[in-house]
């Protein structure tokens, strides 16, 4: 009788939060899940904006061209590189930022609040403002870098083959760095202080505290930051767009360049949707590696 | 009787004239622009519009304003979704894509002969493929040397006779760039546009044309592979390597040095002057213009830049749309644009006026015989453009040799023009 009491009001639970559910679900269908099978569906045929009442199935043929004309695995490689050396490097100076922003320094309130300005600026803004700032002949950074004679004259920091990325990464981890500062930060307060006090107690160094106290604390919010942190910088385009172009010689041309470029300039839809296609599945499969060496280690 | 007949009559013409009055429609003509979007020419496109309104009280105009890095891609969506346009005011290298997409429709039967044969035949064949046209020229310019007279006497050289040819455009270009600017920066000598952007390319396929190559062969087939093209890429590394050109730059970056003073020559178009007098209007009188100089081959060549106003092939009214578009490249009109900032017009009986050649345009009015209609109409011209600018770019930046970036430009083009 009991039972039978308890799968009624289970039940009811479930059609209630089935109900709440409903309305994101509807959203996502709609603004997710439909788009993205269109997208799918678009890029198996001829469909160039340009070119009006030529739209059929064309047997692959985006797809041919795409792993035929040699710039699908070079776009692959910068993507991954900058999003590998993006990631990493906020972690990095993140977690360092975040420990510093937790201890009681003077100030640190006002800190806390300064560090927020480059993520409250549109991303369009930033590739503008750092635009500027790298000009090679009226930025900031050479004029400052020429000064203190550390270069010899102005360089061209996104003309160079060999500089326009390091510059995008640069420009990318200020904006996005008080992302990662804040979320660490939220992780490393919730540590119990009692763990600190019993390891100082035990005579525990600070390296063997972060190691064993800090670290597997805040494995779950590294976890979801850095994932959180892989896909933003996976699907960046403005910071490309805006400063580069993909350019010097494609020395920027990741995976968001190369679609953008046959779907809006070359106005081939069709192509530009396997691309995206074939760029989407890059980012699961990555999502896939990264989620599960993450649980191997949240097993040990 | 008759005075009652003729009463009678009064009354029914008076009743069928206001009838007829009554049932005549108004038109709306939909101009689908980006000059009512900035703000240099806002003011022209509102007076333009209601000029030509007072004047046809017939017809209204609805400005539908697009900027100009949207309007290819807002116009082929909306023709793609059937929200119809009547006129599109186009930049060149757009009206084939215009072309290739089917929606414009040719304008020869909406004109009189009289007002076609007006145009400079060079620039209006540009407009033509498959012997119609597609368009009617509104402003026009070919590539020209925009050159700084006050740098040109500083650095010993004459400000009245700008560089003839190549040889010359060289060694103008060196003795410029051994100039400082009052701050101590470097002059560049000679500015050659090859930033990330499709115009960049437009004036590399100049530069192409000017050294006797270009893109298409005389059967009208892709054929990048020649001694021409791969002198025009040698000329930019040359440029590159003797630091007389700042790299990787769009034609804003070289607008901006030569309003500051830190560009001695630079290749642009008329209308680029406007940029320059925005940063710096002091500089006005020290700017001088010139043709393209002369190589061992060519006496210069350029292609054309133009806006264009094209009908679309769904508008209900073609009729007007034409009328509105002579009403637009009429004189009263382009006097006003004119004020902006410089264009060739391609009417004649309107260019040779004197309003249209203040002493500035003077200097580069030989430049209008320098266009060179395309060979061929493509809607991929925009995509090949990009691909000049790549390989200018490996050339210059990457170090590779004209003959390797040549050959292998030619494989791309004829798969992006095929």
């Amino acid at each position: 009788m009991q039972t039978g009491i308890l799968s009624g009001r289970k039940l009811k639970d479930n059609m209630f939060i089935c109900f709440t559910l409903l309305p994101t679900l509807v959203v996502v269908l709609f603004s997710c899940f439909i788009p993205v099978v269109q997208s799918v569906y678009m890029s198996f045929f001829n469909y160039i904006l340009s070119s009006v009442g030529n739209y059929f199935w064309n047997n692959f043929q985006n797809y041919r061209e795409i792993f035929t004309e040699g710039e699908l695995w070079p776009s692959v490689a910068i993507t991954l590189e900058y999003v590998f050396i993006v990631v990493a490097l906020q972690l990095a100076l993140g977690m360092l930022l975040a420990l510093i922003l937790n201890r009681n320094i003077i100030g640190r309130k006002l800190m806390r609040s300064l560090i927020l300005i480059p993520w409250i600026y549109p991303t369009v803004i930033t590739a503008l403002l750092w635009s500027w700032l790298f000009h090679s002949e009226y930025g900031v950074i050479n004029y400052i870098l020429v000064q203190a004679h550390i270069l010899q004259k102005p360089v061209s920091w996104l003309g160079s083959v060999g500089l326009a990325l390091p510059s995008i990464i640069v420009t990318s981890i200020w904006k996005q760095l008080p992302l990662m500062i804040i979320m660490l930060l939220a992780g490393l307060q919730s540590i119990p202080i009692e763990m600190y006090e019993a390891a100082v107690i035990d005579g525990a160094k600070s390296f063997q505290i972060f190691r064993h106290i800090t670290m597997p604390f805040l494995r779950n919010v590294i976890r979801t930051t850095v994932l959180m942190s892989i896909i933003l910088n996976f699907k960046q385009f403005p910071l490309f767009w805006i400063m580069t172009g993909g350019g010097p010689v494609n020395a920027t041309s990741t995976l968001a360049i190369y679609s953008y470029r046959n779907a809006f300039v070359n106005l081939n839809l069709g192509k530009g949707a396997a691309v995206a296609s074939i760029w989407l599945l890059i980012l699961l499969l990555t999502y896939f590696i990264f989620d599960k060496v993450f649980k191997v280690n949240e097993i040990e | 009787m008759k005075r009652s007949i003729f009463a009678i009559c009064l009354v029914f013409c008076i009743i069928f004239a206001s009838a007829g009055f009554a049932a005549e429609k108004k038109i709306t003509l939909r101009f689908a622009n980006w000059g009512s979007t900035e703000k240099a020419t806002s003011d022209t496109f509102k007076k333009m519009i209601a000029d030509f309104e007072a004047k046809n009280p017939t017809i209204k105009i609805d400005s539908v304003s697009f900027p100009y890095g949207d309007i290819k891609q807002q116009v082929l969506v909306m023709s793609a979704a059937g929200d119809v346009l009547d006129v599109v005011q186009a930049e060149r290298a757009m009206v084939d894509s215009y072309i290739g997409s089917g929606y414009v429709t040719d304008v020869e039967r909406y004109f009189s002969k009289s007002y076609l044969n007006d145009f400079y035949p060079n620039i209006l064949n540009d407009l033509k493929s498959g012997g119609k046209i597609y368009g009617i020229p509104w402003i026009a310019s070919p590539w020209v040397l925009v050159y700084n007279k006050e740098l040109f006497t500083k650095a010993g050289l004459n400000p009245n006779t700008p560089p003839q040819n190549l040889t010359q455009l060289m060694d103008d270009a060196g003795k410029l760039s051994g100039l400082k600017d009052k701050d101590g920066n470097s002059v560049y000598g000679l500015g050659e546009t090859t930033g990330n952007v499709p115009i960049s390319g437009s004036s590399i396929y100049r530069i192409m044309l000017t050294f006797g190559g270009g893109i298409w062969n005389k059967r009208g087939q892709v054929a990048i592979n020649t001694k021409g093209n791969v002198d025009a890429f040698r000329y930019l590394k040359t440029l590159y390597e003797k630091k007389y050109n700042p790299e990787t730059a769009k034609l804003k970056d070289l607008r901006n040095l030569m309003a500051i003073g830190r560009l001695g020559m630079y290749f642009d178009q008329t209308w680029g002057m406007g940029g320059i007098y925005g940063i710096n209007p002091a500089i006005k009188s020290q700017l001088g213009m010139a043709p393209i100089p002369a190589t061992s081959v060519t006496s210069g060549l350029s292609d054309l830049n133009a806006h264009v106003l094209c009908i679309m092939k769904d508008s209900k009214h073609k009729k007007e749309a034409a009328k509105f578009i002579e009403f637009i490249t009429s004189k009263e009109t382009l006097v006003e644009l004119y004020k902006q900032s410089p264009f060739f017009a391609p009417r004649m009986s309107i260019d040779n006026l004197p309003e249209f050649h203040d002493s500035m345009l003077k200097g580069a009015k030989a430049g209008v015989k320098q266009i060179v209609p395309l060979a061929k109409q493509n809607p991929n011209y925009e995509n090949a453009y990009l691909e000049l600018v790549n390989a200018a770019q490996r050339v210059t930046l990457a170090g590779e040799t004209p003959e390797s970036v040549v050959k292998n430009l030619d494989t791309k083009l004829k798969t992006i023009l095929k």
